[in-house]
């Protein structure tokens, strides 16, 4: 036998003792282990259920954030920069305003529309 | 769910090979467990939507990177330890925690003369052999990783990976050579 065929052979071995290993684990790691993996595949839809609850109040910080800022500059500088409660309103219906795909659709068909009406002119 | 199924499929496969690499490297039962299951957890949360073709070098890249932090986590302690009088400092500051963590069983010939078969003779050599070789050696061998997916794996050049496989095959050759049946 040459020097090739015996260190194949021994990582033949190698890789029967370490099969072998795995197949006689005890009891308790076995049943750790999938605890583990039963673990992992919750943590996804466990990550997902929290998302949009985030999202959620992420955006209402962010917005109720900015309506305190810019009550805040309104009492302060109220000649200098004149912003009304009203505005402050259209502002965040702006920002926090989330474009709908069919309106997005809306406006490549208004693009279609002027395009093709200055072809025909 | 298909992909929930698959996803369960494949860590039921790999999770007993995984823990025994996992317990080799930081030769604590307790330890593996823990760092296989967060392997588990940051592969489905963050990995599922990928080929599952990809599932087992990304696992194996995640599992490297955890074994990684415990051994950060284990000199930080050490050097912790060190400052309040309760270990050795060896100065070795070279940023490597692997290198750095000095509670790496050291294994001589006499703890391989005790090993009354081969299986046992390979669970001292692996164990005896340098983190970096001991990984290369059982990512190729093992689980079959390409050179350049075990190099991913384990953060490091390709050309390291040859060098640590080539280095722990060789010792393993030597020192098993006695046990075969």
């Amino acid at each position: 036998m040459n020097n090739n065929q015996q260190e194949h052979k021994i990582l033949l071995q190698i890789k029967q003792s370490l099969n072998q290993s795995v197949e006689s684990l005890d009891g308790e790691t076995r049943s750790k282990l999938s605890q583990a993996r039963y673990k992992a595949l919750q943590s996804k839809s466990n990550n997902k259920n929290w998302l949009p609850l985030a999202g959620t109040a992420f955006a209402s910080i962010v917005a109720l954030g900015l309506f305190l800022n810019l009550n805040h500059q309104q009492h302060n500088s109220i000649d200098e920069f004149p912003v009304s409660l009203l505005d402050n309103a259209e502002d965040l219906e702006i920002i926090t305003a989330i474009p709908e795909l069919e309106e997005m659709e809306e406006l490549e068909f208004y693009y279609w529309l002027e395009t093709r009406t200055q072809n025909a002119g | 769910m298909r992909d929930s199924a698959s996803m369960d499929q494949f860590l039921k496969g790999i999770e007993g090979r995984a823990f025994r690499i996992a317990e080799l490297a930081t030769s604590d039962k307790e330890e593996a467990l823990e760092l296989v299951q967060e392997a588990m957890i940051k592969l489905v949360q963050n990995y599922s939507d990928k080929p599952a073709a990809e599932w087992a070098p990304l696992f194996h890249r995640i599992l490297q990177s955890k074994i990684k932090d415990w051994y950060r986590y284990q000199a930080v302690r050490n050097r912790f330890k060190g400052w309040f009088g309760f270990a050795n400092d060896n100065g070795d500051e070279d940023g490597d925690p692997i290198s750095q963590y000095p509670d790496r069983p050291a294994l001589g010939p006499e703890a391989l003369s005790e090993a009354s078969d081969f299986h046992q003779a390979l669970e001292v050599a692996l164990k005896a052999l340098p983190l970096r070789q001991q990984q290369a050696f059982l990512l190729r061998t093992w689980e079959g990783l390409s050179v350049k997916q075990t190099a991913e794996a384990m953060s490091c050049s390709e050309g390291s990976v040859k060098t640590h496989y080539s280095r722990a095959n060789k010792t393993l050759q030597s020192q098993l050579e006695d046990f075969r049946p």
